[in-house]
């Protein structure tokens, strides 16, 4: 049995796949995800001892992070560059506003937690002055006074050559026994010191606020008697497993939106927008009929994340979002004194009324029809989420009254027709139980085992003899059942640029490479393609991985649609979720999911 | 949300991804690191319709750059696939370097937009490497001057005049490359604006792209006539150099009848020094000023600009004639926007920090390896941010028409024979307030090879900006040369020293000026 889990800030929501059918649960769990995830077993009939493997996606290292959460992260740099995390790229977030503010996240360690440290390496990784040992004693006296939960550690040209933070890292280790090390050249070997210091430093903060949290879920379950696999869903829509989770949590950042886009995928079929509507925010993706689109680096969080990863944002606008009156109108405010789960409850679209619902929303406007004002807060909120859509697609040049929408999340499926008016989309597509769309996105999602050496090296230079050695290095490391699986050899991924320093992008090659001219020849037919121009370099190799994606086995585990009610102007029930149908739309069964729209809109195969 | 603004927010989403497209293919450091390039389009008559978010201080070039082409060559003898190049400061461009490549877009046999990007070119001749020679007294000492041309096809450039160009920088292969750079983010401008005339049809996207800018023109005109009409002073200069006169900006705005008039007479008539700017100097800051002035929700294309009147002195440093020296007009646009943005805060004032640094320096290293082969790299260094209105300004930030990124160690060393022993905040040079000015930079270089030719250009090293109701001056801005050994030498703003084997070279930027008198 398989066992998906979406851990989100006030649910757990389970998917359940015994390889014939799928069942699902959602189950309140804002106080101990773990103690839902149980009651959701109870509820599915199984125990933990039945489970072969269990999927997890969780939001709550995510909503730490949008939280700001303080954490005592210490970063090890090189003298003379403690304020490169502080001056980031000295660029601002936004060009017209005349106070200029930096994105850089200084939040995630104190200035007065960065230590500078002699040593230099140039840029071929020549050591031109040793690390000075009596400062690093000097700086692991400071860890150990200050209590550092997470050390960073990023030296330049670390990418090039390692051996500096080696030795940084096993000082660190002998005297700090117990505190995560990061080290730059593990978490992101690629140059440019602001956007590795980042990558090192969001490692760390991830390991000393979060990691502790996600690998809890699966040891309390193994003293249940669980015995099965673990796998993260990770930021692009695969699986990855639980050591290689935990060893780098932010490529598990936002596992939950990147699999809402996985399962957005099989219901449309096709290109489509999807938005994902929860407790606290909602999650915006684009994706293809393969999958979410992928991007090589973003800003997410406000946290760049240099990692392949699903091009998706993520908005605070969720069931707690506080409304206010402005005037006539009531407006989305933090601090209003009505929420939106309230005006929801009014109008009688939770299954669950809002205790003191009526009496918040009366707050907004005192002495007015209750069910108008609240009418007038979800118009307010369904235009909030139209825009906040239609922005995301027509900067990536979709045109988003065309493209397919999907909705998902507890709260999606009960705004989604009001949105798709607001944004001009003529239907809504839904998964067949849209308030767990994120762990169906998680049963949908493969496998994905990878192997990878960071190099640094001119494709010219490239020996053949030398690169078979490294191919056979990554299939050893990737194991002899996937080196040599059933679909012929594993994808060979290479992360690569024209010349050295230019920004490096990322290649699946048609097959293994034998020599570099082959490398060449991906990486010009890319620009050709891509830009339309000629190579500008001769090529350079900064990294070659291995992998290969579990095998499906042709089965959708999604629950058989059953989904109940549905005529105009009432709540219509699926397996796990309610769906608003309003006045003149209906709801029916499509393909694995359903589809919501107008009942004088003649249908549309296209669309 | 209406159609419009999905249709503005696609175009301004292909500018971005121009922008994007640049960043990848480039070559040159001060594009893939400093970001130094900018992408528009532009309807068929040259009226601006979208724009990335790059560096307001290139926003005033591109529409120039297209009314010169479209002068030269009228859109409707333009053909799909040419390509068109310009440069010339004196008929809509920047300086030298920065060279605008611009397409028609088709859609079917009608053009329907033309897209337009600027890039600083890492050389196109003159008398130093990087073609910003700190001592030019006239442009023919600057570089290639390129007219608007038509340089080839989208499937290349016309071997003739990649011929001219390469023959004419000391860096041919970089040169050219950047160029194709160009040529790829063009491409996919075009790709996408065909993609958006299949979705709505041909006729339907001009009619709505007038639409696009007449809304912008009435929201403008609306909004600026909330504004006190004024007029509303501000006055800056540069630091007084030694028989150069006195270099000061002068401008008067206006808001009446929702109109922006810029008037900047009174300012000082060109130098024979490099510290000029043409009209895109002052048309960019202005254009900047109205940004900030209309709020993020007006469409940012053409419409802005119908709203903007420019009154500028001939054979000024605000509009230089030709045979005026440009190359070093980043400090003059900035010491323009400080002008303009002084009397921004008298109209606005509620919405106004305190004055930024007003200068960045622009660095320029060159020469050549112990074993022969040349190196050329250059970067753009920050001053800090002006406090308030409600917070501390922030330290080492490009501000107003400034936009570039720093260059990271890693990236300088990995291209020229230098160190950076460091880089960081120049800690207590932001002018002191309730709200504290930011701190500049301080960056120090190590040389790794004799005979380094570095081209310094920088400003504020003894003019500062005040503070804002009584907060306190920044520290001005310094440059100074440590060599091997042991003496020390003050660079003035403008120089070209060189540095051998050990040199040390250290650069302070100025900080922004604090707001309000400091508590206790």
């Amino acid at each position: 049995m398989i066992l998906s889990v979406d851990i989100g800030s006030a649910f757990v929501d389970l998917v359940l796949w015994d390889g014939q059918a799928a069942r699902v649960a959602k189950v309140p769990g804002a106080a101990d995800p773990h103690d839902a995830l149980v009651t959701g077993m109870d509820l599915l009939g199984i125990s933990p001892v039945d489970v072969d493997e269990l999927r997890l996606a969780s939001t709550r290292p995510l909503n730490a992070l949008l939280a700001r959460r303080p954490a005592r992260v210490a970063l090890v740099t090189t003298q003379g560059f403690t304020d490169t995390l502080a001056l980031g790229r000295q660029n601002r977030v936004a060009l017209y506003d005349p106070v200029a503010a930096s994105p850089a996240p200084s939040f995630l360690v104190a200035p007065d937690a960065i230590y500078g440290l002699p040593g230099r390496l140039d840029a071929a990784g020549t050591e031109l002055g040793p690390i000075d040992h009596a400062a690093l004693d000097a700086i692991v006296a400071q860890l150990r006074a200050t209590g550092a939960e997470a050390v960073a550690v990023c030296l330049l040209f670390a990418h090039v050559s390692p051996a500096h933070e080696r030795i940084v890292a096993d000082r660190l280790r002998d005297a700090l026994p117990g505190v995560a090390i990061s080290l730059s050249h593990d978490v992101d070997p690629a140059p440019r010191e602001y956007e590795r210091t980042v990558s090192t430093v969001l490692d760390a903060w991830l390991k000393a606020v979060v990691a502790p949290d996600l690998a809890r879920v699966s040891a309390r379950l193994a003293a249940s008697g669980f015995t099965g696999r673990v796998l993260f869903a990770d930021n692009r829509g695969t699986l990855c497993n639980e050591a290689s989770a935990l060893a780098r949590p932010a490529r598990v950042l936002a596992g939950g939106p990147a699999a809402a886009g996985v399962a957005a995928a099989a219901v449309a079929g096709g290109e489509a927008l999807v938005f994902d509507t929860g407790s606290v925010s909602t999650d915006l993706a684009l994706v293809g009929a393969d999958g979410p689109r992928m991007v090589d680096s973003a800003q997410f969080a406000g946290v760049l994340l240099r990692q392949e990863l699903a091009d998706m944002a993520s908005v605070a606008l969720g069931a707690s979002q506080g409304l206010a009156r402005r005037g006539d109108d009531i407006v989305l405010a933090a601090d209003g004194p009505a929420r939106v789960e309230d005006a929801l409850s009014v109008l009688g679209r939770l299954p669950i009324p809002t205790g003191g619902a009526a009496d918040r929303i009366a707050l907004l406007a005192p002495g007015a029809d209750l069910r108008c004002t609240a009418a007038k807060a979800i118009a307010a909120v369904e235009v909030a989420l139209a825009a906040e859509l239609t922005s995301f697609a027509a900067r990536r040049n979709v045109d988003p009254t065309r493209a397919a929408l999907v909705a998902m999340g507890g709260l999606g499926p009960l705004l989604a027709a009001g949105v798709a008016v607001a944004m001009g989309a003529g239907r809504v597509l839904l998964p067949a139980a849209p308030a767990v769309g994120g762990a169906i996105g998680i049963a949908l999602s493969r496998g994905r085992t990878e192997a990878q050496i960071a190099l640094d090296c001119a494709l010219p230079d490239i020996d053949p003899a030398q690169l078979a050695t490294w191919i056979d290095g990554l299939r050893a490391d990737l194991g002899p059942d996937l080196a040599e699986g059933p679909g012929g050899d594993p994808t060979c991924v290479v992360i690569l640029s024209a010349r050295r320093q230019m920004h490096p992008v990322r290649l699946a090659l048609p097959g293994l490479p034998r020599t570099g001219a082959e490398i060449a020849e991906a990486l010009i037919e890319h620009y050709r393609a891509r830009f339309g121009v000629g190579l500008p370099g001769a090529g350079h190799l900064h990294a070659l991985a291995l992998m290969r994606d579990d095998a499906g086995d042709g089965c959708l585990p999604v629950p058989t649609v059953t989904a109940t009610g549905g005529s105009a102007g009432t709540m219509a029930e699926t397996p796990a979720g309610h769906v608003w149908v309003p006045p003149g739309w209906h709801l029916a069964p499509q393909g694995a999911g359903l589809v919501l729209e107008p009942v004088t809109e003649p249908k549309d195969a296209s669309r | 949300m209406t159609d419009l603004r999905i249709l503005q927010m696609r175009l301004d989403g292909l500018a971005e991804t121009m922008q994007q497209t640049l960043f990848h293919t480039a070559v040159s450091p001060v594009v893939r690191e400093g970001a130094d390039c900018s992408c528009a389009l532009f309807t068929p008559d040259g009226e601006l319709l979208a724009l990335s978010e790059a560096i307001p201080l290139l926003l005033g070039a591109l529409p120039g750059a297209v009314s010169a082409i479209l002068a030269a060559y009228p859109v409707s003898c333009m053909r799909a696939g040419d390509i068109f190049l310009f440069n010339d400061p004196f008929s809509g461009g920047t300086h030298l370097p920065d060279i605008a490549l611009v397409q028609p877009v088709f859609a079917g046999d009608r053009p329907v937009a033309l897209t337009a990007s600027l890039l600083h070119h890492q050389d196109v001749g003159g008398a130093r490497p990087g073609s910003v020679p700190p001592d030019a007294t006239e442009i023919y000492q600057e570089g290639l001057r390129i007219p608007a041309i038509r340089a080839g096809t989208s499937e290349g450039f016309l071997p003739e005049i990649a011929g001219m160009i390469r023959l004419a920088s000391r860096v041919p292969d970089i040169v050219m490359a950047d160029l194709e750079a160009q040529l790829a983010a063009s491409r996919n401008a075009c790709g996408g604006i065909v993609r958006i005339c299949g979705d709505l049809g041909t006729d339907a996207f001009l009619a709505a792209t007038a639409a696009c800018l007449a809304r912008t023109e009435a929201e403008v005109l609306d909004r600026l006539a909330a504004l006190p009409s004024g007029p509303f002073d501000g006055r800056d200069a540069l630091d007084p150099v030694p028989g150069l006169g006195p270099c000061e900006v002068q401008v008067r705005l206006g808001f009446a009848g929702g109109r922006l008039a810029a008037d900047f007479t009174g300012s000082a008539p060109q130098v024979a020094a490099p510290v000029n700017c043409a009209r895109s100097g002052p048309l960019s800051a202005v254009l900047y000023a109205l940004l900030t002035l209309v709020g993020d929700d007006v469409f940012r294309n053409g419409g802005l600009l119908r709203c903007i009147d420019l009154t500028l002195p001939e054979a000024s440093i605000v509009n230089a004639s030709p045979p005026a020296a440009v190359n070093a007009r980043t400090n003059m646009v900035r010491c323009i926007c400080s002008a303009v943005l002084r009397a921004v805060s008298q109209a606005a004032p509620a919405r106004m920090p305190a004055a930024n640094s007003g200068m960045s320096f622009v660095i320029a290293f060159s020469g050549r390896y112990p074993d022969g082969q040349p190196f050329l790299s250059t970067e753009i260094i920050a001053g800090g941010a002006g406090g308030g209105p409600d917070r501390d300004g922030a330290p080492g930030i490009s501000t107003d028409v400034g936009n570039a990124r720093n260059m990271p160690a890693e990236a300088l060393e990995a291209v020229a024979p230098i160190r950076v022993v460091s880089a960081g905040i120049r800690r207590g040079s932001g002018g002191e307030g309730r709200f504290r000015g930011g701190d500049g930079i301080i960056r120090v270089y190590e040389a790794l090879a004799d005979g380094i030719s570095v081209s310094v250009r920088g400003d504020r090293f003894t003019q500062v900006p005040d503070g804002a109701h009584g907060g306190g001056a920044p520290r001005p801005a310094a440059v100074t040369m440590l060599r091997a050994d042991g003496t020390r030498e003050d660079l003035p703003a403008r120089s070209a020293p060189r540095l051998d084997r050990g040199d040390r070279l250290v650069i302070e930027s100025c900080g922004g000026a604090g707001y309000r008198t400091p508590p206790g």
